[in-house]
C-alpha cells in the first residue's frame, strides 16, 4: 500500500461512516486489520486502548496511530489529514450553501434509522473485543467494576486508565519481588 | 467537549449566537466526522470565512494529534517490556468497558420505539455475519429509517 492509498482509505472511511467516533473505529478495524491485514489484531486493540484515554476525536487519534505505524511521522500527518478532510469539506459546503438543511424531516428520519444501527455496531464491536480476550476471574471482576463506573457513576475514562496503569505497574512489581524471593 | 466550545464561542467571545450554535450542532450531527470537529469548523467558518474554518479545524486537531504521535513514538520504545504488557492487559478491559457502556448509554436516545429495536436487531445480525462493510450497513439503516418512519 502506498501512502496515497492510505490517504484515500482514511478519506473514504471518514466520508462514508456516519454516526460519530465510536462508529468509525469498527470500520477502521474492518479495513486495516481484516481486509488489508496491515495492522495485527493485537496492535489494533492496543491503539483502541490508547485512544480512549486521549483528548480529541477518537477517529483522528486512531488514524494518527495507524499512520505512524505504517509510515512514521509523515504517515501520521497524512492519516489525520485524510480522516478530517471529509468533515471539513462537507461542513464548509454546508455553511456556505445549505443553512436550512437541519429542518428537513427526511434527514431526521434517515438519522432515526442510523442511530439504532450505530448502537448495534458499537455493541458488536465490544463483544468482538471480549471474545478476543483471554478471561480469568480477576479480569471478569475488573470488567464489571469498570462497567459500573462508566454506566452508573459517569466516571471520566482517564481516571480509570490511570487506575489501570497504576495497578498494572503494582502487579508487575509484585511479580518481580515474588520472583526474587 | 461541546459545552466547552459553547462556553468559549457563544458566551465569552460572542462569535455565534446561541441559535446559530444550535444550528452548528445540528449540521455537525448530519455530516460525517466527529461532532466537536464539525462544530469548530462551522464556528470558524461563520466567524472568519474559509480561512477561519481552516484555523479552527487545525486548532481542534493539533493538541490530540501531538499527544497521539508522542505516545506512538513512546510505545515503539517500551513495547515488549513486561510492565507494558501488564498495564496494557488492564487498559484493554477499560477500553472494552467504555465501548460497551457507550452502547448502553446511547440506547435510550437512539432506540426510541419498536421500529428502532427492529433496525437495531437487523443491523446487529448483519454486523455479525461479517460479510458486508459496516459503513454500508449503517447507510442502509438510514434508508430503512426513511421507510419505517415514513
Amino acid at each position: 500500500m502506498t501512502i496515497q492509498t492510505m490517504f484515500f482509505d482514511f478519506f473514504k472511511i471518514a466520508l462514508f461512516t456516519l454516526g460519530g467516533g465510536y462508529a468509525i473505529l469498527p470500520v477502521m478495524h474492518n479495513h486495516f486489520v481484516k481486509k488489508k491485514k496491515l495492522i495485527s489484531e493485537n496492535e489494533f486493540q492496543e491503539f483502541l486502548s490508547v485512544v480512549q484515554g486521549l483528548p480529541g476525536s477518537l477517529a483522528a487519534n486512531c488514524a494518527t496511530l495507524i499512520g505512524y505505524k505504517l509510515y512514521g511521522v509523515f504517515g501520521s500527518i497524512i492519516a489525520v489529514l485524510g480522516s478530517i478532510m471529509p468533515s471539513f469539506i462537507t461542513i464548509t459546503l454546508i455553511s456556505i450553501f445549505f443553512s436550512q438543511i437541519s429542518s428537513v424531516t427526511v434527514v431526521a428520519k434517515f438519522f432515526l434509522g442510523i442511530r439504532p444501527a450505530v448502537v448495534a455496531l458499537i455493541l458488536y464491536f465490544g463483544i468482538g473485543m471480549m471474545r478476543k480476550t483471554r478471561w480469568n476471574i480477576i479480569k471478569g471482576i475488573m470488567l464489571v467494576f469498570f462497567l459500573c463506573m462508566f454506566i452508573f457513576l459517569n466516571i471520566n475514562p482517564i481516571m480509570m486508565i490511570l487506575l489501570g496503569i497504576f495497578s498494572g505497574l503494582l502487579y508487575t512489581a509484585w511479580i518481580i519481588r515474588k520472583g526474587k524471593a | 467537549m461541546i459545552p466547552l466550545i459553547q462556553n468559549e464561542v457563544v458566551l465569552k467571545m460572542n462569535w455565534l449566537s446561541p441559535f446559530e450554535f444550535l444550528d452548528a450542532i445540528a449540521f455537525a450531527q448530519l455530516t460525517p466526522g466527529p461532532i466537536a470537529l464539525n462544530v469548530a469548523t462551522y464556528a470558524g467558518h461563520q466567524t472568519g470565512g474559509i480561512f477561519g474554518g481552516v484555523v479552527a479545524t487545525a486548532g481542534v486537531v493539533m493538541p490530540s494529534f501531538m499527544i497521539s504521535l508522542a505516545l506512538a513514538v513512546l510505545f515503539s520504545r517500551v513495547r515488549g517490556h513486561m510492565a507494558y504488557q501488564n498495564v496494557l492487559e488492564i487498559i484493554k478491559l477499560v477500553a472494552i468497558a467504555l465501548i460497551v457502556s457507550t452502547a448502553i448509554l446511547l440506547w435510550p436516545n437512539s432506540i426510541i420505539d419498536s421500529r428502532g429495536i427492529l433496525i437495531f436487531a437487523a443491523s446487529f445480525l448483519l454486523f455479525n455475519l461479517e460479510r458486508f462493510n459496516p459503513a454500508l450497513i449503517i447507510i442502509l439503516a438510514g434508508f430503512a429509517g426513511l421507510i419505517v418512519y415514513a
